[in-house]
């Protein structure tokens, strides 16, 4: 596997389309309709993935070893033979960790340099 | 927009939308065309369910803007694999051209091309590293052999991989220095 020759930080930063596909699948496998349906729910509709944008990043996901295909079905209700399903691998995981706390020094910044209130208040994005 | 009314417009959206994955190149077309299809499909019937046709003429220009932009990508990275091949080939051919002249006895030259050619192209492009390494070396001892039954010539792909790889793991680390 190409991703297992590298640390997880070798892939930072990672696309948003990425991210998001690893964290589609962090707690479920999901075909590729699936994958966009709970991007654009968990977004609230800000994100919504193409299917050139997810297929494209699913190859490269694929090419780097973060997710893998599945021979289970684990979608009856939408199941369809033609559909293919994915699933995050360990090395997939680690890279999804080490993005999010990369994500979160960042944040951890913004907050010391007064860009962000602190969770309880209100963003600043949203006015005094 | 091609849909003609609510009920057709699904399938005719998807018969489009098919006919428009011709942007992307063939193989990935041959790997990922049936599932994108199927997912703009069920996209569609999504959008109509919740918007009608103006939910529908969203998508399309969505989809639109997805399509150009990365079938560009996707094309692009065709390209350059399509491109730095032949020029592969054709810098490995001359290298062993040169090297199996009759007035040319400098092998660490001749090993510097390879090893340098052969890191640049690793560099460039980072997969299958050791397809740079086949393609420019491979001519050396094909040549060697072929005109002077030179055997020991094959330690020349054996420069073509150390230099492949040496140039992959360089971009590696410059990538991760960034």
């Amino acid at each position: 596997m190409v991703g297992e020759a590298r640390g997880p930080r070798d892939l930072l930063p990672l696309t948003p389309a990425v991210l998001n596909i690893l964290l589609a699948l962090a707690d479920r496998e999901r075909h590729g309709y699936g994958i966009m349906r709970e991007v654009e729910g968990r977004s609230g509709g800000e994100v919504r993935l193409g299917p050139g944008t997810l297929y494209g990043s699913i190859k490269r996901m694929l090419a780097d070893g973060l997710i893998e295909e599945s021979d289970e079905r684990p979608d009856p209700e939408m199941d369809d033979q033609r559909r293919r399903y994915y699933r995050i691998t360990d090395f997939g995981r680690r890279v999804a960790g080490a993005e999010a706390e990369r994500l979160a020094s960042l944040v951890e910044t913004a907050r010391e340099k007064k860009l962000l209130r602190s969770p309880r208040q209100r963003p600043l994005s949203e006015g005094a | 927009m091609p849909d003609t009314g609510p009920s057709q417009a699904p399938s005719v959206s998807e018969r489009v939308y098919k006919a428009l994955l011709v942007a992307y190149p063939k193989e990935f077309r041959r790997a990922y065309g049936l599932h994108m299809a199927q997912v703009f499909k069920d996209l569609c019937r999504e959008e109509q369910r919740r918007g009608g046709a103006f939910g529908l003429a969203r998508l399309w220009v969505r989809t639109l803007l997805d399509l150009a932009a990365t079938s560009f990508v996707e094309r692009s990275k065709a390209m350059r694999w399509k491109f730095l091949m032949p020029l592969a080939l054709v810098l490995g051919l001359l290298i062993a051209l040169v090297d199996s002249s009759p007035n040319w006895d400098d092998t660490g030259i001749t090993a510097a091309a390879v090893f340098g050619s052969c890191g640049i192209l690793g560099a460039l492009y980072t997969r299958r590293a050791w397809q740079w390494a086949l393609a420019v070396g491979f001519w050396i001892p094909a040549l060697g052999i072929a005109l002077h039954q030179n055997y020991e010539s094959w330690a020349a792909l054996a420069v073509a991989l150390v230099g492949a790889y040496v140039g992959k793991l360089t971009r590696f680390a410059l990538a991760a220095r960034a």
